[in-house]
């Protein structure tokens, strides 16, 4: 009796962890440019036309060529690249990359 | 004599029963997390699989600037798509694999013998997404005793050897065309 408990709890702690599931998406990756900023909320229109909104977390990097930048770097009507993924049902930001047009003009 | 039988008898059922709840509270998913019981059942057994005279070897290649940058080249083109280039495991593949591919910048990877890396690099581990790259050459071995070189390398990478290791990660034909056009698309206002 004593080894079928034992092996019964062996059993469980083997199941149980395993259950606990971390769904993740594809990444994906889009061209295009900036329709609005709001807070954590990035809406981007996508070259072929779609709208899409992107959320920034800690992890997210915004670049521009070699330069990395912060989010404050990201302006309505700049070219981006953003490579997502979708999460939880919001597509979390991975990556921006961001046009060279605004670093020309400076 | 009977009581024997009705144990080998009870122990098959027993094993039999706990390998249907398993399979049923699992589904065999590979987006799970492997428990921590299993975790450390899994981590010994790759442990006693990996012949002492082997566990103890010291990588024999010199370590150099060469070797480092020849283990680099090798990881950026044959192990990133599962381990990332940083060695963090934060990929697609790696994130669906079970178990997961490591952090092999931490403790759990970093403490591992030179001969437990050669070891698991050529072997690679059943029941996992690790492959065996052994090719029985001589030059097959120096590859991935450079390999461990660099492992040893992964929590101190530069930015630097990071972007220089993008450029040799093997890249589909769509993303080939996806990275023109995107160069394309943010230098183009750049130019007007």
């Amino acid at each position: 009796m004593k080894n079928w408990i034992v092996a019964l709890v062996m059993t469980a702690a083997l199941v149980i962890p395993a259950t606990g599931r971390a769904h993740e998406g594809h990444l994906h990756k889009a061209l295009g440019t900036i329709a609005s900023v709001q807070g954590e909320h990035v809406e981007i229109k996508t070259n072929d036309g779609k709208a899409i909104t992107v959320m920034l977390d800690k992890k997210t990097t915004v670049t521009r060529g070699k330069e990395k930048l912060d989010a404050t770097a990201l302006k309505v009507g700049e070219r981006v690249s953003v490579e997502y993924m979708e999460s939880k049902k919001m597509l979390m930001a991975h990556a921006i990359k961001l046009g060279m047009a605004q670093a020309a003009r400076k | 004599m009977i009581f024997v039988l009705i144990g080998a008898g009870l122990t098959v059922v027993l094993m039999a029963t706990a390998g249907l709840v398993y399979l049923r509270a699992t589904g065999l998913d590979a987006m799970a997390q492997p428990g921590a019981l299993e975790t450390w059942v899994a981590r010994a057994a790759r442990r006693l699989a990996v012949p002492s005279a082997i566990r103890t070897m010291a990588n024999p290649t010199p370590k150099s600037a060469e070797s480092v940058t020849d283990g680099m080249a090798h990881f950026a083109d044959h192990c990133a798509v599962c381990h990332a280039n940083d060695g963090s495991g934060d990929t697609e593949m790696g994130r669906g694999l079970y178990p997961k591919a490591p952090d092999m910048r931490l403790d759990t990877t970093q403490q591992l013998s030179d001969g437990e890396l050669f070891y698991i690099v050529e072997h690679g581990i059943r029941f996992t997404g690790m492959p065996g790259w052994r090719t029985g050459t001589t030059a097959g071995e120096e590859s991935s005793w450079h390999l461990v070189h660099f492992i040893r390398r992964l929590p101190a990478l530069t930015p630097a050897e990071l972007e220089s290791m993008k450029a040799r990660n093997p890249r589909s034909p769509e993303e080939i065309r996806f990275e023109i056009e995107e160069e394309r698309f943010l230098n183009e206002g750049a130019q007007k």
